[in-house]
């Protein structure tokens, strides 16, 4: 057995020799090296273990006879009598090996940590890699779902990459776009001027911004004409190792901005408006009562109620303007509660009735005998539509005229229906779209001068924004106006257990 | 309240759809001595204008049918009425440009919430103004 080892580590001795000729040629042949791509490391080990497999081959070869005698006879004649003779050689050839055991296990042991390092770099180097991987992924998302188009280009104004906006505002395809010069890809010669120029002007962290106008395409299905949108350009040169590298182009979309802008400013101006037309009565008749102009005590009350009067439909447009904009901005809160429809509609013609007899006009509750109709609701915003759509029908309706109030269900939507109508000078087809408007004011003489101008569009914002109900009007002109309201019908499921 | 250099025989005109402001001015006009007309819209005063021939007009800019700005324009049309000088009331006044105010005899622009009484004084120192401006006219012709 042991004759066997030590032809093994001869044998093992000789392909070491073998192995490391093999790795000094590799070392000294530059090409051949490149080309396996062998760790240095592994080349070094196996270096190593041959200059020692040489050196143990050198020292063995002379002496293999001998050692194979000797051992021939150690394995061959077991026993006490050739013990004493026996175990001289035994420690002679120890001597040898020993350190040369040592030495195999050094070099291995130094070739398995060296391993174990490499394994260490790879797994270190393929995390990195899925790092980055993943972050790409995720600036490629970003970039792609982004609204605004980023265009970007390389040192020769050729396109890299061109995110999902872009590919839709140029109506292109991206993949396609790239690598085509910048030119030929977007027909916009403004912007690919300013995207060469900013190269040409180089110097990292400089910003070029303009505005540009660009022509959207026509939305496919939509048969929108193709309209021309404001954009706003941002533009940066990117460098790699001191010298323009190439461009980033972001361009934002200004259009909507500018769009809710002047809806702002029309928003505000026609609230100043609306604001300053009671002030201005207000101001005026306290100045005259002031000036001693009123001639008598008649004349002084009247003023006085006129300031009274106006100074409610200030208090009232103001409720009104917060209401109006508290419901767009949404935050309101909505106090849902089952309601019976006729409940309400006896609240509001109890809060009317005075006025309605002041003024000569018969307010009829023909609700009160009809279905139980009930309405998931907020009781107080239900209470100011009704009061609204009244009022309304009121100050429109000439004395001896009627208002009539009127709730019914609609069956095959499910709906139950409130209605107010007059018997007042009705609406042209053309306005009735716009009354519930913000400010939108029919020219019908004093009953102008009353309203806000916001009251109708309260009142569809607290139907249709927050109840999902529908709101609308019937009129033809000369035969009175009929506003109407409907909310889910809440009593329904009930009467068919029923 | 009659004022002592308000000629009676001098008529204004007063155009505005809220009637709270058209009642106001007129007593304070009335009570000052002039005669007064009054109209809601651009329409019925331009038929006042053609009919009475005021001597001065005040008229809202905002009104229905026929604003403030296209009832200048029409009295400017006409050379019976393109003397007569206008006092424009507005709660608007950045929406009227200077070519917008170039166009007929617009004197003043009053903005809302105004004042009676300078509604008043204006109305007098237009008056004396528009009396000055023929006397001037047939001295620079002779």
């Amino acid at each position: 057995m042991r004759a066997g080892k030590v032809s093994s580590l001869l044998l093992a001795g000789f392909l070491g020799a073998v192995s490391a000729v093999v790795a000094v040629v590799v070392t000294h042949l530059p090409v051949l090296h490149d080309k396996l791509h062998i760790p240095n490391a592994l080349v070094e080990c196996v270096k190593l273990y041959g200059v020692f497999t040489l050196l143990f081959f050198a020292v063995m070869f002379p002496l293999g006879a001998s050692i194979d005698r000797s051992l021939a006879r150690l394995h061959g004649v077991p026993g006490d009598q050739d013990h004493a003779g026996g175990s001289a050689p035994r420690s002679r050839i120890a001597r040898w090996i020993n350190p040369l055991l040592r030495a195999f296990d050094a070099a291995i042991e130094c070739y398995r940590r060296d391993q174990a390092r490499l394994r260490d770099e790879l797994q270190s180097v393929e995390n990195s890699r899925r790092a980055i991987e993943t972050t790409r992924r995720h600036s490629e998302a970003v970039l792609h779902t982004l609204r605004d188009v980023v265009i970007v280009t390389d040192d020769q104004d050729r396109v890299v990459m061109l995110n999902g906006a872009a590919a839709q505002l140029f109506d292109l395809d991206a993949e396609a776009a790239s690598g085509r010069p910048v030119a030929d890809v977007i027909p916009q010669p403004r912007l690919c001027r300013l995207i060469h120029r900013t190269r040409q002007a180089g110097g990292h962290r400089a910003v070029c911004q303009d505005e540009i106008v660009v022509s959207r395409p026509a939305e496919s299905g939509g048969g929108k004409a193709p309209a021309e949108a404001t954009f706003e350009a941002c533009l940066m040169c990117v460098e790699h190792g001191g010298r323009p590298g190439g461009v980033v182009a972001v361009l934002h979309d200004l259009t909507r901005e500018r769009e809710l802008l002047s809806l702002k400013t029309d928003f505000i101006s026609k609230a100043s408006h609306e604001l300053r037309t009671p002030l201005s009565s207000i101001r005026a008749y306290i100045e005259m009562l002031i000036d001693g102009e009123a001639r008598d005590d008649a004349a002084r009350q009247q003023f006085y109620a006129i300031v009274h009067e106006e100074a409610d439909r200030l208090a009232r447009l103001i409720d009104n303007l917060l209401n109006v904009s508290r419901i767009e901005a949404g935050i309101v809160n909505v106090h849902r509660e089952r309601l019976a429809v006729k409940s309400v509609i006896l609240d509001a013609v109890h809060a009317l009735t005075p006025t309605a007899r002041e003024r000569g006009i018969a307010l009829i509750n023909a609700a009160a005998g009809g279905a139980d109709l009930e309405v998931d609701a907020d009781r107080d915003m239900l209470h100011e539509v009704m009061v609204n759509l009244i009022s309304n029908a009121l100050r429109f309706t000439p004395a001896g005229g009627s208002v009539t109030i009127d709730a019914a269900r609609d069956a095959a939507r499910g709906e139950a229906v409130i209605t107010v109508a007059d018997t007042g000078p009705g609406i042209p087809v053309e306005a009735q779209q716009r009354v519930f408007e913000k400010f939108f004011r029919l020219d019908r003489g004093e009953a102008r001068a009353a309203g806000t101008g916001l009251g109708l569009t309260v009142c569809k914002h607290i139907v249709e924004s927050l109840h999902e109900g529908r709101i609308g009007v019937d009129s033809a002109p000369g035969a009175g106006a009929r506003f109407w309201f409907s909310l889910p019908d809440r009593s329904q499921p009930a009467r068919s257990a029923a | 309240m009659m004022h002592d250099d308000a000629r009676p025989d001098r008529r204004i005109l007063i155009v505005d759809d809220e009637t709270h402001i058209l009642q106001v001015l007129s007593l304070k006009l009335r009570n000052a001595g002039y005669e007064v007309f009054t109209a809601m819209d651009g329409e019925e005063a331009l038929e006042v204008v053609r009919q009475s021939r005021p001597d001065l007009v005040i008229t809202d800019f905002q009104m229905p049918i026929m604003t403030g700005l296209e009832l200048c324009r029409a009295m400017a049309a006409d050379p019976a009425s393109a003397e007569i000088p206008v006092l424009m009331l507005t709660a608007r006044g950045y929406s009227l440009s200077d070519r917008d105010l170039a166009i007929g005899n617009i004197r003043h622009v009053v903005h809302k919430p105004f004042s009676p009484r300078a509604i008043l004084e204006m109305v007098r120192t237009l008056l004396i103004d528009a009396e000055a401006a023929p006397a001037r006219k047939r001295e620079d012709a002779a």
